[in-house]
Parts: structure tokens; C-alpha cells; sequence
């Protein structure tokens, strides 16, 4: 940049600007607008006000001088992304927008465990039972313990509070299934536990105490 | 003469001046009492009763209506029909001390012997309230209108806040259930079963009287009780009145994960604890609460689960207050 844009702009700011074609009627034409359109000259415009303010006292410290390219640059850096995007809420980002979001999504996964808990639940009553493989031999079949007991679908899901972060994605159908084993092992032993208290009441107090080194 | 109005006088007054702490304990006492005659009325009514009834049991968001048979056979051998009414079509049928257990096409049919029918309401209702007076409390206060009757109003309370509350609805004519609520000690209700219709048939309701010829389905066994447990992590806390019923090892039923098994009743409630090899196991610490509460913990490299019908609070402390103990060869 030329010194006389210098020259230009510092008489600008001081209110001594004058055009090099000295004309009455139009003071300020080719030379101002030459001036205003160069960056530079923009540039040393803004240092020298912002020297002017600092010697006169009235410059604050975190003063922003120009935020505008910054925005600019930002908002073109940005504009693809968000077109097909809703705003991505980064943890650096403050306000409660972003504490909302890290709230819905840090549970997210151990909510679809409970969830899909209830799914299974819910799918293993209405589930038909299409093997009609006469099961009504006799009273003394060893293994029946492939049957559901009635109680066993009890919803598993509401009120869930998860300690600690869920496993990955892949583990979820695996435990799903074995807290769905646990409920229902739970009461598969409640009524197994009503035939053993018949035998009690039948055949006097004796089948209670399992093992004698199992002091509670 | 004078001297016997004087001293009834005197009495009265004696009296009067305690009269105010005892009328309360005593009050109190009346509910206690009045309150256990109930639930034993109940349990007769449960026992004893010809009727059939319409249902509504909720448990959370999940509602299911059912029709409810019962009489009793030549007084001796009650007879009891349950029909759920949605979803699959589920049947439970006891006969004494028979209980058969059907669901739709019969693959998962079996058959219990017990003479109480699981599911519905707690078993211990069936029996006298003396089983369980120790650790809970009944008191009758008040009534009101339940399923278009007049009803007597029952809360049974836990004597610590471990368990769950019930609040009962017992009809005045005959002593039947009405109503039930089960909820935490806090008052949250997580179970209800509703009477929505009710009508004593005194002789053996209609779908009770040909039983003729039904398939008696398998019945179910447990696996073998006698193998004894393997783990040094032992439960070493349990409310009270909580006692072992079952201490075995196995293995977890579709799983084959090697499980220490323990059930604990305090007659009411069951607790069922299980507890396998840490590396085994790969669900994560969680405390799920509902009807039936579970509670997974790592616990010095094992996992303890604990499921039962009482507050995550209590299954937690279960779970945390084990102890390595020597097994088999130690003490």
C-alpha cells in the first residue's frame, strides 16, 4: 500500500481528508472511494483508530475489533454441514442446549437394553406355540424345565438407572437375554420352592437346610 | 351404699387419668386385631369360597384381564380356574393340590404340586396371617365402595421398610379380595389386581363342574438341590426374617453360566440370589426396580445377582454386604 493511502486514511480519521482534484461542488469522489474500496487502507484506517482510542484513554481492553471475517469464515466453513444437519451440540459448547443433549445421549444405550428387555418380554407372550408335539406323556417327565412359568414375563423395564456406561452394541441382545434368564429363573424357583414347601408341611421340617456349612 | 358410689367414684377417676395413652394403644391393638381377623377371613374366602369373578391385573403400563373361578369340591378339595383374557391364551387350573399351568398349544404346559395358584396373589395370602406376623403388621381402618360392594379396608404393612407394602380391599359380606395394591414403602404402586366383578355362586361355578378328561401336563422339577454351592462370595446380610430356602450350585438355566443359587422367603417375599464368576458374567452394574427388582454388582471378581419383589435398595445391599467365606473344606 502506498504511503499517500496512509497518508489518506490517517486524514480521514482526523477529519483533514481532502480530494487530490480539489473540486467544490464534489469534495470527496475518485480518491475517497479508491480509499474506502482498499483493504489496507481499511486496515490502517482501523490501527490508527484503535491508536487514536488507546492514547485518549477510551480503549477497552478486550475490546473486539472485528469479529465480521471471523463470522464470515465461520458461517462459509460451516454452511454445508448444517444444511442436512440438525446442530450437533459438542460438549464444548455451553448453555443448556448442549447439557440437554449430553443428557439424552449418554443413557441412550442402557435405556435400549430396558427397552428391548420389555420387547422380548412382550414377544415371548405372544409368541404362538407352533410345535404341538404332544407334551402330555405322563406325570414324570425329567426335564420340563423348558417350559415358561407363568409369572415370568413380569416388565423388567421401568425405572432403570444403569451405574455404570453400557458395553458395546453388540453385547446388548446377549444380556438382554440374560437379565431376561435371571427373571425368569427367579420365578421358575418361587414355584418350585411352593412343591418343596408341600413336602415340608407333608413330611415334617427337613429338605430346608441344604448344606451344613452354609451358616447365615 | 355411699361407699360403693364413692369408691366406683374413685375408680373412674384412677381410671380416667390413664385413659388417654390406653384408649390409643388399645385402638391401635383393636386395628391390629381386627385387622388379622380379616386376613384370615380372607384366606378362608380364598379357600372356601364358590365364586367367579372378572379381573384387572396391572403391573406398570401392562394390564391384564382375566376371569377367575373358584369352589370347593365336597369341602375338602378346592377347585380353582384362572383364564388370562389377552394375548396368548393361558390357563391355570389346580385341582387340591395339583396345579396345572397351560398356555396356548400346550408346548410350555407343566404342572406344579402345590395348593396355591402362582401368579395371581401372594401364596402366603392363602394361609394364616400367623405366618408372617412377625415381620409385617395388618390394620383394618375403614372401608369404602370396591367393585360396587361394601369393603373392608386392610393395610399390610412391613415392620421394616426392606419390603413392599400392600393395601387390601376385602369385601364386608364374605371376606373375598377385592382389591390389592403393592408399592413401595414410599407409596409408589407397582402392582394392583381389581376385582371388576364379582358374584358368590355357592355351588361349583359352571366351568369347574366337568373337568372330565384334561391332559395333565408334565410336571416341572427343578434341577438337582443337592449339589452344594462352590464360591467363597456368600451372602452374609439379609433382612430380617429373610430365611435360606435353597442354597445349591448350578448351572443358570439357557445359559450354563455356573451359578451359586440361593432363595430366601420371609414368607411373603421371595429373594432369589445368584452368583457367578465375574469373567463369565458380562452384564454391568445396574439396578433395574419394578414388580420384581434385580440388582447386578461386581463384587471381589464375582457378580451377585439379587431379583426379588422388594425395593432395589434392599436387593443392593444384599448384593454388597457379602463375604468371601471359606467353602466346603474351611470352617
Amino acid at each position: 500500500m502506498s504511503d499517500r493511502f496512509k497518508q489518506q486514511a490517517s486524514a480521514l480519521l482526523d477529519n483533514h481528508f481532502r480530494d487530490s482534484d480539489v473540486d467544490a461542488e464534489r469534495p470527496f469522489d475518485a480518491d475517497l472511494s479508491a480509499l474506502l474500496d482498499d483493504q489496507h487502507a481499511q486496515a490502517a484506517w482501523s490501527r490508527y483508530a484503535l491508536v487514536g482510542h488507546i492514547m485518549r484513554g477510551d480503549a477497552q481492553a478486550h475490546q473486539q475489533i472485528d469479529i465480521s471475517v471471523r463470522v464470515a469464515e465461520q458461517i462459509q466453513q460451516e454452511a454445508q454441514p448444517t444444511n442436512n444437519k440438525v446442530v450437533q451440540p459438542s460438549a464444548t459448547q455451553g448453555g443448556a442446549q448442549a447439557r440437554a443433549a449430553s443428557r439424552w445421549l449418554k443413557p441412550a444405550g442402557s435405556i435400549a437394553i430396558a427397552a428391548s428387555v420389555a420387547l422380548v418380554a412382550v414377544l415371548s407372550i405372544q409368541q404362538p406355540v407352533l410345535d404341538d408335539t404332544q407334551p402330555a406323556m405322563e406325570t414324570q417327565v425329567a426335564p420340563a424345565l423348558i417350559t415358561n412359568p407363568f409369572g415370568g414375563r413380569n416388565p423388567v423395564s421401568y425405572n432403570t438407572v444403569i451405574e455404570q456406561p453400557t458395553p458395546t452394541e453388540a453385547e446388548i441382545a446377549q444380556q438382554r437375554q440374560l437379565l431376561q434368564t435371571y427373571m425368569i429363573d427367579h420365578q421358575r424357583q418361587i414355584q418350585l420352592s411352593l412343591q418343596t414347601n408341600e413336602q415340608t408341611t407333608e413330611s415334617t421340617v427337613e429338605t430346608v437346610k441344604e448344606s451344613p456349612e452354609q451358616n447365615d | 351404699m355411699t361407699k360403693y358410689i364413692a369408691a366406683i367414684a374413685m375408680w373412674f377417676a384412677a381410671v380416667a387419668s390413664f385413659a388417654v395413652p390406653a384408649q390409643t394403644d388399645e385402638r391401635a391393638e383393636l386395628a391390629a386385631n381386627l385387622g388379622q381377623q380379616w386376613f384370615n377371613r380372607m384366606a378362608d374366602a380364598l379357600r372356601h369360597l364358590d365364586f367367579e369373578a372378572t379381573l384387572v391385573q396391572a403391573q406398570g403400563h401392562r394390564v391384564q384381564p382375566l376371569v377367575w373361578f373358584h369352589g370347593s369340591y365336597d369341602h375338602d378339595t378346592d377347585l380353582e380356574l384362572l383364564i388370562y383374557l389377552n394375548g396368548a391364551d393361558m390357563r391355570v387350573l389346580r385341582i387340591g393340590e395339583q396345579s396345572y399351568y397351560y398356555s396356548a398349544g400346550g408346548a410350555h404346559a407343566y404342572t406344579l404340586q402345590s395348593d396355591v395358584t402362582f401368579g395371581l396373589i401372594p401364596p402366603a395370602f392363602y394361609n394364616d396371617f400367623s405366618n408372617i406376623s412377625q415381620h409385617y403388621q395388618i390394620i383394618a381402618s375403614g372401608g369404602m365402595r370396591v367393585t360396587g360392594r361394601n369393603a373392608q379396608y386392610l393395610r399390610l404393612i412391613s415392620r421394616d421398610n426392606h419390603r413392599y407394602h400392600y393395601d387390601l380391599w376385602l369385601d364386608r359380606e364374605t371376606g373375598m379380595l377385592l382389591k390389592l395394591q403393592m408399592m413401595t414403602p414410599q407409596g409408589e404402586v407397582l402392582e394392583q389386581l381389581q376385582l371388576t366383578s364379582f358374584a358368590v355362586t355357592n355351588e361349583l361355578p359352571e366351568p369347574l363342574i366337568d373337568l372330565g378328561n384334561f391332559q395333565q401336563p408334565p410336571r416341572m422339577y427343578g434341577s438337582d438341590d443337592s449339589v452344594p454351592i462352590k464360591f467363597a462370595l456368600q451372602p452374609d446380610w439379609l433382612p430380617d426374617g429373610f430365611k435360606q430356602r435353597v442354597a445349591t450350585h448350578r448351572a443358570l438355566h439357557d445359559t450354563r453360566l455356573p451359578t451359586d443359587y440361593y432363595l430366601f422367603s420371609d414368607g411373603l417375599t421371595e429373594i432369589s440370589m445368584y452368583i457367578t464368576d465375574g469373567q463369565l458374567q458380562n452384564l454391568p452394574s445396574l439396578a433395574l426396580q419394578g414388580p420384581d427388582s434385580m440388582v447386578n454388582l461386581r463384587v471381589n471378581g464375582y457378580v451377585a445377582t439379587v431379583v426379588g419383589k422388594v425395593p432395589t435398595e434392599t436387593l443392593r445391599l444384599i448384593a454388597e454386604r457379602t463375604a468371601i467365606k471359606a467353602t466346603k473344606d474351611g470352617e
